[in-house]
Parts: C-alpha cells; sequence; structure tokens
C-alpha cells in the first residue's frame, strides 16, 4: 500500500487524472474479449452438434437403410433358388452383393477413421458396427456362393445371413444409443462451460470496478491534498503580508481563485502602506519578488489544470464508442439464437413464455404472437402430469434438466424433442429466467421405428411377416428337436375373401383383414406368432406342444373368434376361415415343409367346404401332388384336343331298336393311355374346368347327334350327363340354348342327365332352373337312380322325364329278392308318376329278362353293347342291330 | 467307318464353331456390362471334337475346381493362408483330380503353366491334378469381390484366356464358377468341369469345348495310351 502511494505520489497530476479512465479501459476491453471467446465456443458447440455429429448418424441409417433392402432381397432371392438356374441366381445376388460392398466399402470410408472427440467406448462401438457390417458382408457372400454350389443348402447359409444381419442390426442401435448418450452429454457440457465464462467475467467486471473506484479515490485524494496544500500556502503568505483572511469557494480550484483575489486585495492594500512604508521596504521587495514568481506559477497550474480535464473529457468520448461497439456484439449474439436450427425458449421461473426463436415457432407450428405469455410446457405437451410435475421439481431444485419431452404441435399432433433446460440466475445468483433449448427427434425416431418393421412386418396389418415367420419358426424348431417337444403350424384362409374384395373395394377388404389380424391376435397365447403371407392368408406357429390336439383346441379357438361378426366401416361381416394344421416333427422336419403341408392340409378344409380345419397327413401330401400333375395335365388336353366321346347305346325294350345313346367323356392322355371319368372329373368341377369341358361335351354330343339324323338314323336321341358342379357354376340354360341352335338338333333328341346331387343344393333355384330347360323342349333324366338318398320327393317335385336305375341294382336283381323287389318298385313307382325307366348296366341275359318281365321302358350294358367310338357306333347303326324282345311277348 | 466318323464330327463341328463365335462376339460385349445371356453350353461340342488339338497343343483349358465337401464347413471365415478355414476338396473331388490328371497323361495331352486361384480347393486340383501351379491373385473368387473388384478380375481372366500359351503346350487354369461367369459368361456345372478356350488376336477368344470330369477318364480307358493320332 506504501509502495503503491509512493509511485502514485511520484506521478504528475496529469498522468494521475489518466491512470482511473486508463485502467477502466484495459478492464472493459477484456471483459468484451472474454465475452466474445464464451459466445463464439457456445456457437461452435451448436455448429458440432447439429452438423458432425447428426451428419455421422445419418450415414449410418442410410447405409442400414441400404443394406436392409439389399438383405430382403437377397432372401427372397435365395428362396426363390428351386425355381432358377445357378447361374441365373449368381447374375442377380451379385448385383445384390455388389451394392452390399458398396454400402459397407462407404461406410468405411465414412466411419473407418476416428472422430474427433470420440472416447475409446465409442470408438470400439463404432469398430464392433463397423466389423459386424464386413462380417455380414461375408456371411451374404457365403450364402451366396454356398447356393451357387448347391441350392439345397441355401436356407441354411440364408439363415446364417440373416444371423450377422440381426447382430448388425444391434451394433448399430448400440452405436446409436451411445451417440445419443454422447451428444447428451456434449451439450450439457457446453451449456455448463458457458455458465461458468458468464460467472466469471461477472465477478471480473465487478472485482474491477470495485478496484477502479478505490483508485479513484486515493488519486482525488492525493489531488486534493495537494491543491489544499497550496491555498494554505497563500492564506500563509497572506498573514505573513499583514492580512488576514479566509477562503471560500466550493472546489479547491475556485477556492484558489478566491484566495488569489483576497490575497490581491491584500497587496493593494500593502501598496498604501508601501507609500509610508517606502523607506523600510527595500528589505520586503524581495519577498514581493517571490511572491509574484508564486503567483506565475499558479496561474500556470490553473491553465494546466483545465487542459487535464479537456483530456479527460476526450477520454469518456473514448468510453461511449466502446460501449457502442459492445452493444453491436450483444446484437449479434442474438442474431445467432435467432437463426440457430436448435428451438430457444426463453421463460420466467414459471414457465411463461417470454422469448421464442423462429426454429421454436416452426417446430409447434404456432405464430411468435400466440407463443409470448403462454406456458411453455403445460400449454404444448403431451406428457403426463407425473411427468411435468417430476420436471418441475427437478428443475426448480437444481437449475438445470435434460431429457426427452413430448411437444405437441398446433394441429394437437405430438413430437418427440430433446431438450436442455437452464436457469439464468441475476447478480445474486437467483435463477431469474430459464432458456430452453430443444430439437426434434421424431425423424431421429421414426428412422429407427422403421428400420425395425421395415425388413419383418408386414405394413398393412402389422403383423410379423414370412421372413420373421420363418425365423421364429426356425427357431422353434431347435428348441422343440432338443427338448422334443411338438410345434404346430395353422395355415389360414378366409373363406370367399376374394367376393369381398372385388364387390366392396380394396379398401373395405384392407380393412377387413386389419380386423382379422387383430383378432386372430387376440385369441392366440403371448407366446404363438400369426403372420400373414400376404392376400387372405394367414400363419400360426404354437411352439412346444405337448400333443397335435392342442394345435387342434387352438385352431377350435381361432375359428369361434372369427364366428363373431366384424363391424368395418358400417359393414357387418361374418366371416369363416379353413385351416390346415401340420406338426413337427411327423408332418416335416424344416419350415418349408411345414408350411408346405399346412398349406395342403388347409386345402383339404376348402374341400369340406370351408369353416373347419383338417390336420395333414402323408396320404394328403403324395394327393396334392398327384393333382397337381393331373391339374396341369388336363389344362392343357382340352387345347390339345385330347378327350374324346365314346357311345353305349341304349335299346328300347319294346321294339329291340336302338333308341339312343349315351354321351361319354374318354381322355386319351398322351402317356397314361385312356383315363376314365371317374379320375378327372372331380378334379375338374374343383378347378373349375368342369365348363369349358361340359360345353365341349354337349356341343360334340349335339354336332354327332346331328350327324348321325342326317345319315337316316332319324330317331337316335343324345343323352349327356351334366354335374352338379356343372349345374350350379354356370348358365347351363345359356349354354344348352346356344348349342342347339349351333348345330340345329331339335331339343327332343336331347336328354341330359343329372345326379341327384343336383337335387340337394338351393332346391328352389335348381327347380327354376329344369323348368327352364324343360321349357326348351330337352328331356331330364335321374341318372343313378337307388345309390344315393333317392328321396321319393325329387321324383315328385321336379320335372323329370327318365329315371335310371343304377348298375348295382342291375347286378343283384337275379341274385337278391330284395333288390330285385326294390327295383320292380322303382319302376312301379315311375309309371305311376309317368315316367320312363332305363336299366344300366345289363350284362347277362337273366337280367335282361328281369326288366323285359318288369316293363323296363329300356336297358343300357355291355349285355347289349360296351360304349364305342363314333366310328364303331355308327357302324353298329348302319348293321342295324338289335335285341329280340320275344320274351316279354311271350311272357 | 472311321471314314464316315470323320465325316460326322466335321459336319457337326463346323456349324456350332461358327455358332459359338457369333455368341461370343455378343458375350465378350456384354461381360463387360455384365448383364450376361442366356449360356450356350448346350451348344458346345465335348471332348472329342477337339482331343486333336489338344494333343498339339496351343489351347487353354479352364478348369472349375474338383468336388468339394459341402456340408463339413462355413465359407465366412476363408483365410487364404489357412486351409482348414475353407471348404476343400472332398475324398472324391482329390480322386477326381488326380484321375484328370492320369488322363491327361494317358492322352498326352501338353500341359504347360498351371496358374491357380489362391483358394485351397483350387491350389490342391491343380497340385493333384498336373503336379504344379502358379497362384495368381486376380483368379480370386468373384462371388466375395466388390463390384470394381470384380471388373478387374473378369478384364484379367479375359486377357489370360486370350493369351496364347507357350508353343506345343496348353495352359491350365484352375478357378471358380463365378469367375468364368464373369469373364465369358460361361458357367461351369458341376464342379471339376473344363471349358476349352482358343485364345485369338486382339484380347478375344473362342470357347470350343465343354468336358465334364468324368469325360477325361472315359475317352482315356477307352483310347489306349499307345494309340497313335490318325
Amino acid at each position: 500500500m506504501n509502495r503503491l502511494t509512493n509511485f502514485l505520489g511520484g506521478l504528475s497530476l496529469r498522468r494521475r487524472l489518466l491512470v482511473a479512465p486508463l485502467l477502466g479501459l484495459v478492464l472493459f476491453i477484456a471483459l468484451t474479449a472474454a465475452f466474445i471467446y464464451g459466445s463464439m465456443r457456445q456457437n461452435a458447440l451448436l455448429q458440432q452438434v447439429s452438423e458432425q455429429d447428426f451428419a455421422a448418424y445419418d450415414q449410418y441409417a442410410q447405409t442400414i437403410g441400404n443394406l436392409s433392402e439389399q438383405h430382403a432381397a437377397l432372401y427372397d432371392l435365395l428362396q426363390e433358388t428351386m425355381k432358377i438356374d445357378e447361374e441365373v441366381l449368381y447374375d442377380r445376388a451379385k448385383a445384390r452383393l455388389n451394392k452390399i460392398h458398396l454400402a459397407v466399402n462407404d461406410l468405411e470410408k465414412a466411419a473407418g477413421s476416428p472422430v474427433p472427440g470420440e472416447n475409446q467406448d465409442e470408438a470400439a462401438l463404432r469398430n464392433a458396427f463397423l466389423a459386424s457390417t464386413r462380417a455380414y458382408r461375408e456371411a451374404a457372400s457365403s450364402a451366396v456362393a454356398m447356393a451357387t454350389v448347391n441350392i439345397a443348402l441355401a436356407p441354411r447359409h440364408i439363415m446364417m445371413a440373416n444371423k450377422h444381419f440381426t447382430t448388425m442390426i444391434h451394433a448399430y442401435r448400440k452405436l446409436l444409443d451411445s451417440g445419443r448418450e454422447n451428444i447428451r452429454n456434449q451439450i450439457s457440457s457446453g451449456v455448463r462451460q458457458g455458465q461458468a465464462t458468464a460467472a466469471v467475467i461477472t465477478i471480473a467486471g465487478a472485482v474491477g470496478a470495485v478496484l477502479l473506484l478505490g483508485l479513484s479515490i486515493i488519486l482525488s485524494r492525493f489531488l486534493s491534498r495537494s491543491l489544499e496544500a497550496q491555498i494554505a500556502t497563500l492564506t500563509d503568505l497572506g498573514l505573513q503580508a499583514g492580512t488576514s483572511f479566509s477562503v471560500h469557494g466550493n472546489d479547491e480550484v475556485e477556492r484558489i481563485a478566491n484566495a488569489t483575489v483576497l490575497f490581491k486585495q491584500s497587496l493593494l492594500q500593502l501598496r498604501d502602506k508601501e507609500q509610508a512604508l517606502a523607506e523600510l521596504n527595500k528589505a520586503l521587495m524581495l519577498t514581493m519578488d517571490d511572491l509574484q514568481r508564486a503567483r506565475n506559477e499558479l496561474e500556470y497550474r490553473v491553465q494546466e489544470r483545465t487542459q487535464e480535464l479537456q483530456e479527460a473529457n476526450d477520454g469518456f468520448r473514448v468510453e461511449i464508442e466502446l460501449r457502442k461497439v459492445a452493444e453491436r456484439h450483444v446484437n449479434i449474439y442474438a442474431e445467432i439464437i435467432r437463426s440457430t436450427g436448435e428451438a430457444v425458449v426463453i421463460t420466467d421461473l414459471r414457465g411463461k413464455i417470454i422469448e421464442v426463436n423462429p426454429a421454436y415457432e416452426k417446430s409447434v407450428g404456432r405464430a411468435h404472437g400466440d407463443l409470448i405469455g403462454t406456458s411453455v410446457y403445460e400449454n404444448n405437451s403431451a406428457d403426463s402430469e407425473e411427468f411435468r410435475r417430476q420436471l418441475w421439481q427437478s428443475l426448480d431444485a437444481d437449475g438445470h434438466w435434460t431429457g426427452e419431452i413430448l411437444t405437441r404441435r398446433h394441429d394437437g399432433e405430438s413430437f418427440s424433442s430433446w431438450v436442455l433446460i437452464n436457469a439464468v440466475r441475476d447478480e445474486n445468483g437467483n435463477p431469474g429466467h430459464y432458456v430452453w433449448v430443444s430439437r426434434d427427434m421424431t425423424e431421429l425416431k421414426k428412422s429407427e421405428e422403421q428400420l425395425k418393421r421395415l425388413a419383418f412386418y408386414d405394413s398393412m396389418t402389422g403383423l410379423p411377416n414370412r421372413a420373421l415367420f420363418k425365423d421364429r419358426l426356425a427357431g422353434a424348431l431347435i428348441i422343440a428337436q432338443r427338448q422334443e417337444t411338438l410345434v404346430g403350424v395353422i395355415y389360414l384362409d378366409l373363406d370367399r375373401f376374394k367376393v369381398i374384395n372385388d364387390s366392396l373395394g380394396h379398401p373395405v377388404g384392407d380393412a377387413l383383414l386389419q380386423a382379422v389380424a387383430a383378432k386372430l391376435k387376440g385369441a392366440l397365447r403371448k407366446s404363438d406368432t400369426v403372420a400373414r403371407l400376404g392376400g387372405d392368408e394367414f400363419v400360426i406357429m404354437m411352439p412346444t406342444i405337448a400333443r397335435p390336439e392342442d394345435a387342434a383346441t387352438v385352431a377350435k379357438t381361432l375359428l369361434a373368434a372369427l364366428s363373431r361378426p366384424l363391424q368395418v366401416e358400417g359393414n357387418e361381416f361374418h366371416v369363416t376361415a379353413s385351416l390346415g394344421i401340420s406338426v413337427y416333427p411327423q408332418d416335416g422336419d424344416t419350415h418349408d415343409i411345414l408350411l408346405k403341408n399346412a398349406d395342403a392340409a388347409m386345402y383339404r378344409a376348402k374341400e369340406q367346404g370351408n369353416n373347419n380345419f383338417q390336420f395333414y397327413t402323408r396320404q394328403l401330401g403324395e394327393d396334392a401332388q398327384a393333382r397337381i400333375t393331373l391339374e396341369s395335365a388336363l389344362h392343357r388336353a382340352l387345347e390339345q384336343r385330347e378327350f374324346e366321346l365314346h357311345y353305349q347305346p341304349k335299346v328300347d325294350l319294346k321294339t329291340g331298336q336302338i333308341s339312343g345313346v349315351e354321351a361319354l367323356i374318354r381322355w386319351r392322355h398322351p402317356e397314361r393311355g385312356m383315363v376314365p371319368p371317374d379320375q378327372f372329373i372331380r378334379l375338374a368341377e374343383e378347378i373349375g374346368l368342369i365348363v369349358p369341358i361340359g360345353e365341349w361335351v354337349l356341343k360334340t354330343a349335339c354336332e354327332q347327334a346331328k350327324a348321325w339324323h342326317a345319315n337316316g338314323y332319324s330317331n337316335i336321341s343324345m343323352a349327356v350327363n351334366l354335374s352338379a358342379r356343372q349345374f350350379r357354376q354356370h348358365d347351363i340354360l345359356g349354354t344348352v340354348r346356344r348349342v342347339l341352335a349351333d348345330t340345329g338338333l331339335p331339343p327332343e333328341y336331347l336328354e341330359l342327365e343329372l345326379t341327384e346331387s343336383v337335387f340337394m343344393k338351393d332346391s328352389d333355384s335348381v327347380l327354376e332352373a329344369l323348368r327352364q330347360l324343360k321349357a326348351l323342349g330337352v328331356f331330364l333324366s335321374l341318372d343313378d337312380f337307388g345309390t344315393g338318398y333317392s328321396s321319393l320327393s325329387y321324383l315328385r317335385r321336379f320335372p323329370i322325364d327318365v329315371v335310371k336305375i343304377d348298375r348295382s341294382f342291375t347286378r343283384d336283381v337275379t341274385d337278391s329278392d330284395d333288390d330285385a323287389s326294390l327295383t320292380k318298385a322303382i319302376i312301379a313307382m315311375a309309371k305311376s308318376l309317368n315316367m320312363r325307366t332305363v336299366a344300366e348296366g345289363v350284362e347277362t341275359e337273366g337280367q335282361l329278362n328281369f326288366f323285359l318281365e318288369n316293363r323296363c321302358d329300356a336297358i343300357q350294358g355291355y349285355f347289349f353293347s360296351r360304349p364305342l367310338p363314333t366310328d364303331g357306333m355308327t357302324a353298329l347303326l348302319r348293321e342295324g342291330k338289335c335285341l329280340s324282345v320275344t320274351f316279354a311277348h311271350s311272357s | 467307318m472311321p471314314l464316315y466318323r470323320n465325316w460326322m464330327q466335321r459336319s457337326m463341328v463346323a456349324p456350332t464353331v461358327i455358332a459359338i463365335f457369333f455368341t461370343l462376339g455378343t458375350i465378350n460385349a456384354s461381360a463387360q456390362t455384365s448383364a450376361v445371356t442366356p449360356s450356350p453350353e448346350q451348344r458346345l461340342p465335348g471332348l472329342n471334337a477337339v482331343l486333336d488339338q489338344l494333343q498339339k497343343g496351343g489351347l487353354i483349358i479352364y478348369f472349375r475346381h474338383a468336388m468339394t465337401d459341402q456340408n463339413a464347413i462355413q465359407d465366412d471365415d476363408a483365410d487364404l493362408a489357412k486351409c482348414e478355414t475353407q471348404r476343400n476338396l472332398s475324398a472324391a473331388g482329390r480322386e477326381q483330380a488326380t484321375q484328370i490328371g492320369k488322363a491327361f497323361q494317358s492322352l498326352r495331352i501338353p500341359v504347360g503353366t498351371v496358374t491357380s486361384s489362391p483358394f485351397c480347393r483350387c491350389k490342391d486340383t491343380g497340385q493333384l491334378a498336373f503336379g504344379r501351379y502358379v497362384v495368381d491373385n486376380n483368379l480370386y473368387f468373384t462371388i466375395k469381390a466388390d463390384a470394381e473388384q470384380t471388373k478387374q478380375f473378369a478384364a484379367s481372366l479375359r486377357k489370360m484366356l486370350s493369351t496364347p500359351p507357350a508353343a506345343g503346350t496348353n495352359a491350365v487354369i484352375v478357378s471358380h464358377s463365378a469367375n468364368l461367369r464373369e469373364a465369358a459368361g460361361l458357367w461351369p456345372k458341376p464342379e471339376g468341369t473344363a471349358y476349352i478356350f482358343r485364345p485369338l488376336a486382339d484380347g478375344r477368344f473362342d470357347a470350343v469345348a465343354r468336358v465334364l470330369p468324368e469325360d477325361w477318364i472315359n475317352m482315356a480307358n477307352s483310347k489306349p495310351s499307345n494309340t497313335s493320332r490318325q
């Protein structure tokens, strides 16, 4: 302190006056520099977080997206391997592999070198992610390589590639989590640093100001002290001149001036005395000179001080300029906040918004004016009350909070954002405001969700897709093999879904599928998996069941769940489904075989008339194979004209002459030779081919009948079989009418043979159709009478002209009394109803005699002639073969 | 009878070779863009057609390595330095390679350079059949290479196929199925299958025959080793 006083004492007055402004200037510059430095650091942090870090994650996400796409394509491709050649498989897979290579190479370029500022753990995660993508690339290459060597190995290797793909997704998720944590830490440490810098600047400013104040006090004291000394000297001089006066004035300078004036007056008094004392004054002259000199000195000093004040004034002007510069810096800082991509909100302590930046306005979609004064969180958030309460509690206690909140947009939609809240404290350290800095995380979350669902879920119903299902089933099979338990697979197909889709449109169909999906999911245990394979096909897996019957129980539950009506888009639907069950290990030990067999079982359920379930059996699988072969052959048969008609004559038992023929279809298969109708008609009915085949038969038969008529055999009638399916599926009336018109055959020469099954379904519409056929003029006969229900009511209700007695009766009429009497009864009854009777399958003379005796109208069978090809039949007609019917006449 | 057979061979070979010449023109052009037309292997003649030429030398024989053990190992960690990490020749494959080598001797087919892929199954095939090999890394399995490398490998293999071997010898290349697909649009199937090429000027080549592994052996058995040339 002494040293400082000495130092200041050694300075001239001019310099002393300059010390305080100079130090003030230095302090101001230092504080401004520190402030700018701090704001630049904050800015750099925001920049780094928003550009570099997020850019890296964007790159990872893009790579993963790309690899997912390639993987899905590769997966599909390898699933298809059974159908394509190795080289075509290679060409297609290679294109995918090249893209995988490219994606991994790009990722290595982007993420292969250390990221600035990352720690060891992050580097390890990043490298693990990189390594997992490389491993996946190798696994994918290997899967393709093995598939091209031996296609049978493809499923096993695509499983390995799948495993590596999953590992890669896991590594990516870990990296993402760590990255998110890292960004969070970076931002909060940056904010904390900013706060510390601000505190240091404030404290330094305060300390500097206090020091300056002290220094100014010391300096002013020094200054006034030297001036007081002057005044004292002057007064002293006045006293010595013999004048005593008191000096008045507000400040030192004025007092010096007053003292000088008073002193001048005393000098004038002295001059008066001078005359008197002239003689005595010689000695005093010396003192006068001294005084003169002192006065000069004083005047000089006054002038000097005036100049110094002028200089101090200039110093203030400089300070004002500097303050303006500082203000400009503050404006720049405000502009940074205004233009940053982060949403920034300043609130009071209760969360009322005081200021927001445009990024925040944009993110919530509200105007600046609407936001000011509202509550930042309560008005604009979808978080629970409890969550909000905890946030405020923690914020009030700690002065800061970091985390994820749900912010509500103006349209009510919520989005997730990452927010940092910090209190801004006043000079006393009390929080005065809160600053909320937030970033919209919607895109990040969405891409993460999307990624997960992309590869493994059906986008319409949200159920697992085929790929995920196969994965899970494969996993369940491994467990079941180890634990020696069973795994059930149910293949479920909605009945008549196509009708709904076609009649009400796809949007309704889709909504219905979603409702069905929800229902299925609700009806199953948690451990079961239901997946959608596409269309209206669903598949269910039950891991570790104890008995195959357990699968049946589940199937029953599903049927029951579906049986309740569904309300979809204002329509009420009664949905039924057909289910097929296969069980590991008895029905197959790979997922492909189990699925295929469950599918086959489902088809059998459909055959059984929908809304039921069936188990798979080995026989069923073989049947299915044979069916598929036969089916394609049937399609070809029609095109290649492999069908032909044979004709079996009917003989009138009154005349013994041929009265007509029954047209019978034969299939001349190029490899299997003649295929009898019972081996293909049923299949043709199921696949709908019966309609074109039936039409061909009708047309060919009518043309042939017309040809015989033209050759003089004009009484020949033609009988053609109509199956029940053909009758229902098709506009049979229109077909018959058209064929008759085209061929020119008079309708009374056409006889349509129907089986009982025609009458058993929907009898009103059948009745109507039969009446219309009858109205055309054709004859109707009831085939195979006696084998089915043989309800007499058919005969009464329907307009039947002819009853054909089944060959099983004919066979036994001569051996069994029961059959003989039944047959007699049928003939008698038919006669009483005005119907003709024809006995089928007559092979012996005994049988012929029986029917002659009982006045049956006609017979057909080997006894007279087996079915003949067209030429044979024409020859038979030409030779005029007839039957001796004398027995009847003689008896 | 021999007259009849010669006439048969000539009349069959001439149109086939012309047909292949045209097809290969297309393949050379399209292989650059890796869009490959359906393989013409069904139209290529067998060993019979080229045996004479092979005995004179001047052709290039591309072997796909002999039969491998497909179930024993995963292929994805393959380390070129360690055979045990790779898919290797099965016992049958080793026997196959040895028998092919014996057939070459008995058929008096002169073999010059034997160039092999760095994979052990190829090196072993070369060693067992011909007692020697030189590794060329450009024969690396293209399924495991990226697009850039694949292109480079294909170009290199095309160059090998168009480079005439030393006078009086045939050059042997042992590599993989996919590599030939990339270079010439051909897919050697099954393992051990060979394609025989004739190098032409200007970096071009003709595929002249496709030989199944058992064809060498059957031919050697049907012709006693002391049969002189016709």
